[in-house]
């Protein structure tokens, strides 16, 4: 597994070395190269090129992302498709359990966009696989080269002066943005739910540059698609296999075939655990390894480098039977042996257990922290029924009783909180990857305890509310919402600030009373409505007249950044 | 690999007292009142329980090594420490746990040796005849030999393999001892998972930092959110929200800056968060809260590759070390006669595979060393050991000692609880190890 600030993995392979990339330096620091060479990493050793017979790729051709072109404009909005007939059983969603449950957070002009769509029109939108009527954001990061580099293209961005830092930001921005103001809120969602599935921790090797376009070809294409498209692309993923040691895994060498990306595949991607037991034995993962040994990576020093391969030097040959008896094939001879790993693959994708560890992981995104066993099972047999299918099997979910029974059972993670406050205060925020912006937002969610793409271990960020709720926790969440809303983020002395306007988000005329105004901004900009007794609480805890025109608040900077800033401190915004 | 010159990005944020832990929650629904202020004058009836669980894995057979074993130096060529008459520079060959002067004999005496990144511990808690050791320690294999990270710390945490175990020991421990204030801490922004549990305990990043802030008016906004936040209502948000607002206000009612909280006895902490951590936990035992248990973590002890050799200062096993010794030291100098009502237990959730691997590290394994360092304790290495160690099937140090027979009896000898089989419902109970005086 992973460890922090640990030296790369080396091996006992010496052929000869390939030239050595340029130095650089890093702040001053030791040249990498210069680090890696001394101490002879196994990635370079690798690069020795044996014949490479019977049919293996080379390298996987990135799969461009399906949908909108990212450097054109957004469609135009959907005023005239005929709104969805409910299915039976979801009746009950209405637009402010659409926003809690499969949004980020309420923005200005959604709920109404959703009442004008119809419920059920909207959320089938959102649940097409390419959105096609409804507006993404990707023309705010159509300047983000790393999301679209090559991995050797980025290695060379990593390699260069500060690139390092534009590696982290690139990404990190371009995820912080899409998730406050892409139109596909579903989508992001799932992006992050994934995100979180097939966690890597890009700090953990030197090759961080390898998480820029993981991101963009495992899990964005695949996010509403084939879960079993997607796990087949993450086998592949160098970042993957990088994390999880199974770039160095070797049949031939003697600390052997190497355990850790098998456990994983099948523990946490997919048939995760029953009952607290593993569905697997420690034979299972012995086998599974020498199936996926050599599923590794292009050392050659070409356009392909640093993409996957199938080494056969490293492949086991052995003969492998395991999950008893489910997968089994003979002893290969060189060169043979990729395809018996594309095939386990498929059908850890396509096992019973993977579609109730999937549909369970669903439903406690979704619904509640304990879903019903109906509900998973259900959604189970829809995510098998459907081939791996994501969006019929969260549509079988949204039209569940027990997802309208779940609203406001969840509580919002940091960076979920985080991004419902951007959205919820309709900020705006500089679309270059590298500013103020960027290291505030980073540095938010540090401090809310979830920092972006920097969860250590392989199970992502875990998804139950006893985890977020906490003293320290609370503490910074509501510390955040309280800078957002009076502009202290970011620096607004400097720029590239993050700036959020109060005064143009409320209505016109204006609420009648202090107390109006409050109740509005709860139920409008938070979708959180509060009773008459907590806005009765604001007004004495911040010396406001209730009953006094609502402009002797809204007319008063400090105070409307005071009262927007509680309300979203308010408990029931904390949970959707 | 990762430079250890990290950007300068890295560099950028912030960083604050104490760090990330990990886990999970505290519902409160029997402790519903909000914290009234306690006389600050009460004192506790027990130690205050420190537990420092290092994260991934950590090599107790490198930590506390059986250097003279002919086994372990076949076994472990290049990480294994040396003895004193191997390395030009005694500072870099291990450090003899022997009896002698403060440290009452041991029947383990002369077998181990501390790693040389444990200099710190050595030449203070050692010697003074309050560090203690187990060894081959975890859980036993006929409740879990699990080699899952995930799973082994929640088994830790827990106390129990069961999965029916939802609370963590030490809030079943804050609810043996009627504790009661601010009796539970862990540092970083979640609560640790041991202390989760219906008895109130807090996650806190530092105690600076412990309030309301970010608002143009900080008064108002700390009263709107008590009135918000109601207890007794049921709901997990409101009542965490206001144990926090409770526990908010005794923490700012204290004047940090009053000389008692101050650095003692000369006492010196290093650079890194979890002395910094430490030092802070200092000054909240100072500050008679009610504290009995604070939990902090220390990670990058997952090392399957590139220990480095013990005699190397810059191998990166030793740094590890070197980290929790000089901040546990510093904790001890800094306490000084008030140690005698603290212990310090160090915890993890396996060790590591016997011989080295191909890469020079070590995989998962089982028993570990556990330290336990405290004015009540006593020096030594306590309980069984294997004559030799030996490749087992899965290549690993058989655990030999339960940890929660450790903890049981920290627990009830130091800590004053009443009910072990409370504590650890699953465990076997033994008779202690004779690790409190």
């Amino acid at each position: 597994m992973l460890r922090t600030d640990r030296p790369g993995v080396t091996s006992t392979i010496t052929p000869p070395a390939p030239e050595a990339p340029p130095a650089r330096l890093d702040n001053g620091s030791p040249s990498r190269r210069a680090v890696l060479a001394a101490t002879g990493v196994a990635l370079a050793a690798a690069a020795c090129a044996p014949a490479n017979g019977g049919g293996a790729p080379t390298t996987t051709t990135t799969p461009t992302p399906p949908g909108p072109d990212p450097t054109s404009p957004p469609p135009p909005a959907p005023t005239t498709l005929p709104p969805t007939v409910p299915p039976t059983g979801g009746e009950g969603v209405t637009a402010r359990i659409a926003i809690d449950k499969l949004t980020f957070g309420p923005r200005p002009g959604l709920a109404a966009a959703i009442e004008a769509r119809g419920v059920w029109g909207w959320i089938d939108d959102q649940l097409d696989p390419v959105g096609r009527n409804v507006a993404h954001a990707e023309q705010r990061v159509s300047g983000y080269t790393t999301l679209t580099n090559t991995h050797r293209q980025n290695y060379d961005v990593q390699d260069s002066d500060g690139g390092w830092d534009r590696i982290i930001e690139e990404l990190d921005h371009a995820t912080i943005q899409r998730a406050v103001y892409s139109d596909r809120q579903l989508y992001e969602v799932m992006c992050d739910f994934w995100t979180n599935h097939f966690n890597t921790w890009r700090q953990k090797t030197w090759m961080t540059f390898l998480k820029n376009r993981s991101h963009e070809t495992v899990v964005r294409p695949n996010a509403l698609g084939k879960f079993s498209t997607m796990l087949l692309a993450s086998a592949q993923d160098t970042a993957m296999l990088d994390y999880l040691d199974n770039l160095p895994s070797d049949a031939s060498q003697p600390g052997g075939v190497n355990e850790n990306y098998a456990r994983e595949l099948m523990e946490l991607h997919t048939l995760g655990m029953v009952g607290g037991v593993q569905p697997f034995t420690e034979a299972d993962v012995r086998g599974v390894a020498k199936i996926i040994s050599g599923w590794s990576i292009n050392w050659d020093d070409n356009a392909n480098r640093y993409n996957f391969r199938f080494n056969p030097w490293q492949h086991s040959r052995d003969a492998v039977t395991v999950l008893g008896g489910a997968f089994t094939r003979p002893a290969r001879t060189y060169g043979q042996g990729y395809d018996d790993g594309v095939r386990l693959v498929n059908l850890l994708a396509h096992h019973p257990t993977t579609a109730r560890h999937i549909a369970w992981k669903l439903c406690r995104r979704f619904v509640s922290d304990t879903p019903s066993d109906a509900l998973v099972t259900s959604a189970a047999a829809v995510f098998t029924a459907n081939d791996t299918a994501i969006a019929p099997t969260l549509r079988h979910i949204f039209a569940s009783p027990e997802f309208v029974a779940g609203h406001k059972k969840k509580v919002r993670r940091p960076f979920e909180h985080l991004v419902g406050a951007l959205r919820a205060l309709d900020a705006t925020m500089p679309t270059a990857a590298q500013t103020q912006t960027t290291d505030k937002l980073r540095a938010t969610l540090e401090n809310l305890g979830q920092p972006i793409f920097e969860r250590h271990s392989p199970d992502g960020y875990p998804d139950v509310n006893t985890f977020w709720v906490s003293s320290e926790g609370f503490l910074q969440r509501w510390a955040m919402a309280g800078r957002l809303a009076r502009n202290r983020l970011t620096d607004p002395g400097q720029p590239d600030a993050i700036v959020v306007n109060l005064p143009a988000l409320l209505p016109s005329p204006a609420p009648a009373t202090v107390a109006d105004l409050i109740r509005w901004v709860a139920t409008n900009l938070a979708n959180s409505p509060i009773n008459d007794t907590d806005v009765a609480d604001l007004c004495t805890a911040c010396s406001f007249s209730p009953t006094a025109a609502s402009t002797t608040v809204s007319g008063d900077a400090t105070k409307l950044a005071l009262a927007v800033g509680l309300v979203l401190c308010h408990p029931t915004f904390q949970q959707r | 690999m990762t430079n250890p010159a990290v950007p300068s990005l890295m560099s950028t944020l912030s960083r604050r007292g104490f760090l990330a832990g990990s886990g999970a929650l505290v519902a409160s629904a029997t402790f519903g009142t909000k914290l009234a202020f306690a006389s600050p004058e009460s004192p506790a009836s027990g130690d205050v329980i420190v537990l420092v669980f290092l994260r991934g894995g950590m090599d107790g057979l490198s930590m506390v090594a059986p250097f003279q074993m002919p086994s372990y130096r076949t076994l472990r060529p290049t990480i294994r420490v040396k003895d004193a008459s191997e390395v030009a520079d005694p500072a870099n060959a291990g450090l003899p746990l022997v009896a002698g002067g403060a440290v009452d004999p041991f029947a383990l005496s002369g077998v181990f040796a501390l790693h040389p990144g444990m200099a710190a511990l050595h030449s203070t808690a050692w010697a003074d005849g309050k560090l203690a050791v187990v060894h081959a320690a975890g859980m036993p294999a006929t409740e879990s030999s699990t080699r899952s990270h995930f799973d082994s710390m929640r088994n830790w945490e827990v106390g129990s393999a069961a999965l029916g175990q939802t609370t963590g020991f030490l809030n079943r421990y804050l609810n043996d001892v009627g504790a009661d204030r601010i009796a539970g801490i862990s540092g970083g922004s979640a609560l640790a998972r041991s202390l989760a549990g219906p008895v109130p305990a807090y996650s806190m990043g530092s105690i600076a930092g412990f309030g309301v802030s970010g608002f143009s008016n900080n008064t108002k906004a700390t009263n709107a959110i008590t009135r918000w936040y109601d207890s007794g209502t049921g709901d997990v948000v409101a009542q965490v929200g206001a144990d926090t607002m409770g526990a908010v206000s005794t923490v700012r009612s204290i004047n940090w800056s009053d000389p008692r909280f101050a650095v003692q006895n000369g006492a010196t902490y290093p650079g890194s968060w979890f002395s910094s951590a430490l030092r802070e936990v200092a000054q909240l035992i100072r500050a008679n809260i009610g504290l009995r248990a604070v939990c902090l973590d220390v990670g990058g002890w997952d090392t399957h590759s590139d220990m480095g050799a013990p005699e190397d200062p810059n191998g990166y096993f030793r740094g590890r070390c070197r980290e929790l010794a000089d901040g546990l030291a510093a904790f001890y100098r800094d306490l000084g006669t008030q140690m005698d009502e603290v212990t310090v237990a160090t915890i993890s959730e396996f060790g590591r595979t016997i011989d080295e691997n191909g890469t020079g590290g070590c995989d998962h394994g089982r028993g570990s060393a556990m330290l336990v360092m405290g004015g009540g304790i006593k020096g030594g290495v306590h309980g069984p050991f294997v004559p030799s160690i030996t490749n087992g099937p899965e290549d690993d140090l058989t655990v030999l000692n339960d940890y929660r027979t450790v903890m049981a009896e920290v627990l009830t000898v130091r800590g004053g609880a009443t009910h072990p089989g409370t504590l650890f419902p699953t465990w076997t109970p033994a008779a202690p190890l004779g690790v409190c005086r």
